[in-house]
């Protein structure tokens, strides 16, 4: 008798698999975002050349705007094809991994395209600016980009949450109270890490730097009182998600167990 | 052909809130025997085989597969689902991959033969009809190594044809060490396959019987199923 065999395969390529067939058709999207994105800061770029400041500082206004649209729409567009994909969802013939394992693979297949998302567009606005003449450092941009990740992940991790209530208890009859109670609880929760965040800023971890940014040789960022971004939500956030994960696996196994 | 003690389940009762799905119901289910789980709908037969395979815990009694709760004999158990279990973009190729990705005892060299044998199209999963689903559904349970194969109505909403392919392959498939069990309300057609016929009524068992004791009485598992519906 062989019950041993579950130490031969490491399901989590395979689950990571299955989310990369699962959104395809949602990842086009995203790239046709950032195709777009591009084409603003080469359109932007060709016209910013002999430009007044007044007049760039205009054009530069307009290309932030657009990239703070194209960002909140990709991550947007992420939530919403997370949960769509719940329509199509389905449980395994007796899945071997457990729930958690499951939850894994889609959280890191959904953070990992927020990511990539987040970073291409934060290269793309360093680009731009150099446009403008504005120097913003590389890394900084990227660093930044991934802060602003690291933030929105418990999101992401709720909208998996989301997604398997939903598809573990369907949203009729009673099921309404149980969605309606996970949304507001959702609110409740973000809110009071909101809260938590703003009262311990600061507080007892290292700053997370701000992108070096100078114009004409001087340092815009000079009489900013703080140097950089408070990393204090950075650790509740994941924290919240780790939390959050292990609930969307215990929901899993609750199901399909 | 039958031999040691694979699973059972010892006074099973099964409620969903108020209802009752399953009342008391004992089983012993020796390795190598083909059962027939028979009954109409609601008798029971989803309940006692998502027990068997571990998606559900007893309100009361006790259910084991190999001396273990269900679940962690999982890794012997391939289960055969009326509708989960195929993603509709994949194709019975990328089936094979998440098959092999996930399920230690994947043989795909026999799903192989399987898809073939049953004809399953090679194109995405939403395209298929239902019966080519089934069919898809059966090569992916029955080309793993199990010890215990739960078919839950394997030939449900299934063309001729296609039942015919189906039964064939389960014949083909049938091994000494490795014990069936079949629930399905095609009980005529099927009945060639069983060595054992469980009937459940209204959640209880109502009959359980070897075929080979119902053939020297003179019966069909198809007399003895109308005489316990009467």
């Amino acid at each position: 008798m062989n019950t041993s065999v579950n130490a031969r395969v490491n399901p989590l390529p395979t689950l990571l698999w299955l989310e990369l067939r699962k959104h395809t058709g949602w990842l086009m999207v995203l790239g046709g975002l950032l195709a777009l994105s591009l084409v603003v800061v080469v359109r932007v770029r060709q016209e910013a050349g002999g430009r007044s400041l007044d007049e760039l500082g205009e054009l530069f206004a307009v290309q932030f705007g657009l990239f703070s649209l194209a960002a909140f729409a990709g991550f947007l567009l992420l939530l919403i094809a997370l949960g769509r994909a719940s329509r199509a969802e389905t449980w395994l013939l007796v899945s071997l991994p457990p729930g958690l394992t499951h939850q894994l693979a889609r959280f890191l297949f959904g953070g990992a395209v927020l990511l990539v998302f987040a970073e291409v567009l934060a290269g793309l606005f360093w680009w731009g600016a150099r446009g403008f003449g504005l120097e913003v450092s590389l890394m900084g941009m990227l660093g930044f980009a991934l802060y602003l990740v690291i933030l929105c992940l418990p999101l992401l991790a709720l909208a998996l949450l989301g997604q398997n209530l939903t598809l573990a208890y369907g949203l009729s009859r009673l099921g309404w109270l149980s969605g309606i109670a996970t949304v507001l609880g959702s609110f409740a929760l973000l809110g009071w890490l909101f809260e938590l965040s703003a009262r311990t800023v600061y507080s007892f971890l290292p700053v997370w730097p701000f992108p070096a940014l100078r114009f004409a040789g001087r340092d815009l960022l000079q009489e900013v009182p703080v140097t950089g971004f408070p990393s204090e939500p950075l650790l509740y956030a994941l924290v919240l998600t780790a939390l959050v994960i292990v609930l969307a696996g215990r929901v899993w196994d609750e199901v399909e167990a | 052909m039958a031999g040691n003690l694979l699973a059972k389940l010892e006074n099973v009762t099964k409620r969903y809130g108020s209802r009752e799905g399953l009342h008391g119901l004992s089983l012993e289910l020796p390795q190598g025997q083909a059962v027939g789980l028979l009954g109409l709908n609601g008798a029971g037969k989803t309940t006692a085989l998502k027990l068997l395979a571990g998606l559900l815990v007893p309100t009361a009694g006790r259910v084991e597969v190999l001396g273990k709760r269900p679940r962690e004999a999982r890794a012997n158990i391939a289960f055969l689902s009326e509708s989960d279990g195929l993603y509709p973009w994949l194709t019975p190729a990328d089936g094979e991959r998440m098959m092999r990705g996930l399920y230690p005892d994947f043989r795909p060299a026999r799903y192989k033969e399987l898809l073939a044998f049953l004809e399953v199209p090679a194109r995405a999963i939403k395209t298929l009809s239902k019966g080519q689903q089934g069919r898809l559904r059966l090569a992916m349970a029955l080309a793993r190594e199990a010890k215990l194969y739960l078919l839950d109505e394997p030939l449900a909403g299934i063309d001729l044809i296609s039942r015919d392919r189906i039964l064939r392959a389960l014949v083909q498939e049938w091994r000494e060490e490795a014990t069936v069990i079949l629930s399905t309300h095609e009980v005529a057609e099927a009945e060639g396959l069983f060595d054992r016929a469980v009937f459940l009524k209204e959640g209880k068992l109502a009959l359980d019987a070897q075929a080979e004791d119902l053939r020297s009485q003179g019966k069909s598992v198809v007399d003895a199923f109308k005489e316990v519906l009467a």
